[in-house]
């Protein structure tokens, strides 16, 4: 800025005066090219059209995510969550997995130990919408969603659902404190 | 001061004319800036240890996080800086004009009204009494006296211009002038309500135009009454406290227009990937970065101002805090256009980053100028020195350590958990699909805020203690003496005068100017949204709430859930994963007001309806904590015992109606019939589902039948 002459206007108010400096050149340039590019901005996405709206950027990132994961997104579709025929899940790491999975999602409703509040009591042998893991797997993956069970099958894979169903059935007969008292009918498991 | 008029115009010295100033008034201010600066700072702490110790409501609800936290936002801008403008004008308005403010009367009604106001604001929001829309939570009743006040402000404030010694307005003046019509337009316009209590309203406008219209008020109360006239101030104070000429008399025009010009076009950035037009989303991007020249127009001519002072910024701490404030401003006016860009505001966004970027300005630039005014004026009031320089250096440094640790943790925070939101596993799913884990992951971070907080209010202590030593040792000089030549009869042009000296000495054209100028921009983006009803896609199956949905409603806003939950699913896979389909702009048109939010310290809300039972939303209002361990949301207790007042939702239908939602006619006398009907309804789910001792006329039955409602329209689509 030394360049510069800092010459002083010959007016003052109430004491305070005031150079005549020129504007800071890299200041202009900065405003200039500001400008440019909001006119750019608005030519590019509303006036030629050829930028991507918010709704366009969405369904590119969804068609990307789609095709990415095609495979798998075409298994966890072609699960028969209506009339299974599943194994129960006896792998050590793999019910670990779903404890975690459990603590995270579950216990809102069904409490730590799975002796239920909001939602039933896990951990007795009474089931409202059936027992054993054929029917606690669907109920978690369809959800009820009148009764406020979430349907699961959007946000947990198949594999989860599976480990999570195997790990309440470990849960029976633990009797934790203050259970909730039993809904449902009783279900044996066929031997 | 005397000495300087005396010694310009020698040759008039017969025609001197003695007047005084009114330094009254300025010490009221003064006194006020600082009683509600404290008790801004001391409700911002209260608030930022609540937010992480939800308990800290004492299960009242006068004091849970939804009601305060707007006394905090509105103490720090309208009882803390707004005192403070008052404060500065008044100063410096009549020594730049070489005259008396025009009337002693209209300046007592102006501070007795403004702190009336603040304090009507401070029971109001305790009680619950507010309108839902941010920073302009006031009712009805409040927002005519606002605009009472601020015209007899405005009225003294130009009356005492036309009747100035001086011929030209100084910068600090026109800074002045535009800040109070922007203000008025933008008061009125936002605060079109119809009333339908003596205590309650609802917004004119609904959904995407409440939008629109609530985040340009909201962003230029931020341009019009935390930026410019507080730049009027730093143009005055500071070449004052340094006693040194402005750097560029030049700059000061181009960037006084080109802010008031491109300033208010900038609020639709607020609303970036919302269901607002993509056209207006644009506006508020490329006008924020058109901004940040201007903005930076006015930190130059400040920082510049001080060439050649920087040993008596070494010294001085008024200096220091003026340094740290025009700073703070220079930043937050380049992350402001940075935030308005749409790939970071996709990260951004309601997360703490803003809140960070909100307390750069407040804290550092309102907060350090307005400390260092004080620290000037206090003395020459009371004419004396300051009592103590060390205290005040003290001041200084223990703020910005409180800045700092305000800041920093809040732009970690803000950075993790919008991170944190939209991280995918390599599978392709959410990676922390529990929105309590991204909270639970930034709570040090909070402490820290916490403590942060704290700092700043014990820098602030120190100033008041300080001050009131200052006043002590000093005797306050109620009239200060001063002299000038008369304005004079004829005037001879400047040789070489440019067109904006012509502005200079006509101050109602400069009004009418700036008037024009401020109007185009929001014109240009409210009008069409309001008028062009294909911004709007109407939506066959969106129907008006039922009027337990709309009673539930008003009690969602009354606790203000709007403070940290939005109602608006961003277009991101991210966010519908989490959330489902993204939010319409159809959905919202019987919003009134709308209720989209800014930060979501707990989820979004707008597909909440069907998502959990309604016994699930009955405990967790009771306690939170029993349902999701770790949340920090607290507690409303009393919304299980508290009877809804049923009769009273005839009034509210009626004034939906009047709005124009169509409810059939005569809909508003057999409401509370409908209302009764619906919540006995869900009172009889709530028994199914094993809740005992419900009570089928508590307001938690109708804040159950809102949130269930929110979002359902369209789901089943």
């Amino acid at each position: 800025m030394a360049q510069y002459e800092d010459k002083l206007l010959d007016h003052a108010y109430d004491g305070i005066e005031e150079y005549n400096n020129p504007l800071p050149p890299w200041w202009v340039y900065l405003f200039v090219i500001t400008i440019i590019w909001g006119g750019l901005y608005m030519f590019y996405f509303h006036i030629a059209d050829v930028g991507p709206g918010s709704t366009d950027e969405y369904t590119t990132e969804v068609r990307d995510y789609q095709t990415k994961f095609a495979s798998t997104i075409a298994a966890e579709a072609g699960v028969n969550w209506n009339t299974p025929n599943f194994e129960i899940v006896s792998d050590k790491a793999q019910l670990a997995m779903a404890k975690d999975l459990f603590a995270k999602n579950c216990v809102a409703c069904h409490l730590a130990q799975g002796q239920g509040a909001i939602g039933p009591n896990l951990t007795d042998k009474y089931w409202i919408h059936g027992g054993g893991i054929n029917n606690i797997a669907k109920t978690i993956a369809l959800g009820v969603p009148e009764k406020g069970m979430i349907t699961w099958k959007n946000s947990l894979k198949k594999t989860e659902i599976l480990a999570l169903a195997s790990y309440i059935i470990s849960l029976q007969g633990t009797s934790p404190p203050n259970p909730k008292p039993p809904q449902g009918d009783l279900f044996e498991e066929k031997k | 001061m005397a000495e300087h008029s005396t010694a310009s115009s020698n040759e008039y010295q017969a025609n001197l004319e003695t007047f005084y100033y009114d330094n009254g008034i300025v010490k009221l201010f003064a006194m006020a800036t600082v009683v509600w600066g404290i008790a801004a700072f001391l409700y911002g702490v209260y608030v930022a240890f609540a937010i992480f110790m939800p308990q800290l409501n004492f299960g009242s609800e006068f004091l849970t996080f939804g009601r305060i936290r707007p006394i905090h936002t509105n103490a720090a801008i309208f009882a803390f800086v707004g005192n403070g403008i008052f404060m500065g004008v008044y100063y410096s308005l009549q020594r730049l004009c070489k005259t008396r403010m025009f009337s002693d009367m209209l300046g007592k009604l102006h501070f007795w009204g403004w702190q009336l106001i603040i304090a009507s604001a401070a029971i109001t929001f305790h009680a619950g009494i507010t309108t839902g829309k941010e920073y302009a939570e006031l009712e009805w009743p409040i927002d005519i006296l606002i605009a009472i006040v601020w015209i007899i402000f405005g009225l003294n404030m130009f009356m005492t211009i036309l009747k100035r010694r001086e011929r030209h307005l100084y910068v600090a003046i026109w800074f002045y002038i535009a800040s109070w019509v922007t203000i008025t337009v933008l008061h009125v316009v936002n605060s079109m309500e119809l009333p339908y209590t003596w205590l309650h309203s609802y917004s004119v406008y609904a959904g995407v135009q409440d939008a629109l219209v609530q985040w340009w008020y909201g962003h230029n109360a931020v341009a019009f009454f935390l930026t410019t006239p507080y730049l009027g101030l730093m143009y005055y104070f500071l070449p004052k406290a340094a006693n040194r000429p402005v750097y560029s008399y030049k700059l000061s025009i181009i960037h006084f227009w080109s802010l008031l010009f491109i300033y208010i076009w900038a609020g639709p950035h607020h609303l970036l990937y919302t269901s607002l037009p993509d056209w207006a989303q644009s506006l508020g991007t490329v006008f924020s970065i058109m901004l940040i020249a201007p903005s930076w127009g006015g930190m130059l001519n400040g920082l510049l101002t001080l060439r050649g002072a920087w040993d008596k910024v070494r010294e001085d701490p008024i200096l220091k805090f003026m340094v740290v404030a025009v700073t703070a401003y220079g930043m937050a006016t380049l992350e402001g256009p940075m935030l308005a860009v749409k790939s970071i505001n996709a990260l951004s966004h309601y997360t703490d980053w803003t809140i960070a970027h909100v307390h750069v300005g407040v804290l550092g630039w309102n907060g350090f100028l307005t400390f260092g005014v004080l620290y000037w004026l206090i003395p020459k009031l009371w004419n004396t020195k300051l009592y103590s320089k060390k205290l005040a250096n003290a001041h200084f440094w223990i703020g910005t350590l409180g800045i700092l640790t305000y800041v920093i943790p809040m732009y970690i925070a803000g950075v993790t958990q919008g991170l944190m939101w939209k991280q995918f596993t390599p599978e392709g799913v959410l990676q922390y699909p529990n929105f309590l884990e991204t909270v639970t992951q930034i709570l040090p971070m909070y402490m820290i805020r916490a403590t942060g907080g704290t700092i700043y209010l014990v820098g602030a202590c120190l100033m008041v203690y300080n001050l009131v030593k200052t006043a002590k040792q000093g005797s306050f000089v109620k009239n200060e003496k001063d002299q000038a030549t008369p304005f004079p009869f004829q005037y001879i042009k400047e040789t070489g005068e440019r067109q904006h000296r012509w502005l200079e000495r006509k101050p109602m054209a400069m009004l009418f100017v700036a008037t024009i100028v401020i109007a185009i921009g929001g014109a240009v983006e409210i009008i069409p949204m309001i008028l062009i009803k294909s911004n709007v896609p109407t939506i066959a199956s969106v129907k008006p709430y039922t009027p337990l949905e709309l009673y539930g409603r008003d009690m969602y806003i009354r606790e203000g859930c709007y403070t940290c939950h939005s109602q608006m699913v961003r277009p991101f896979r991210s966010e519908t994963e989490r959330y489902r389909e993204y939010s319409k702009v159809g959905e919202f048109v019987y919003d009134h007001p709308f209720q989209w939010g800014s930060k979501r310290t707990g989820p979004d809300l707008h597909r909440e309806g069907g998502k959990y039972n309604n016994s699930w939303h009955y405990w967790h209002m009771n306690n939170p904590r029993d349902i999701s361990p770790g949340s920090i949301m607290p507690a409303f207790p009393w919304l299980l015992t508290k009877e809804m007042d049923i009769q009273s939702v005839s009034a509210k239908i009626a004034a939906m109606m009047t709005l124009g939602v169509p409810y059939p006619v005569g809909y508003d006398k057999v409401a509370p019939q409908d209302l009764k009907t619906q919540a006995k309804l869900i009172a009889t789910q709530l028994v199914a589902e094993g809740v005992t001792d419900v009570k089928e006329s508590a307001e938690i039955i109708a804040l159950i039948a809102y949130l269930q409602r929110l979002g359902t329209d369209i789901k089943a689509k």
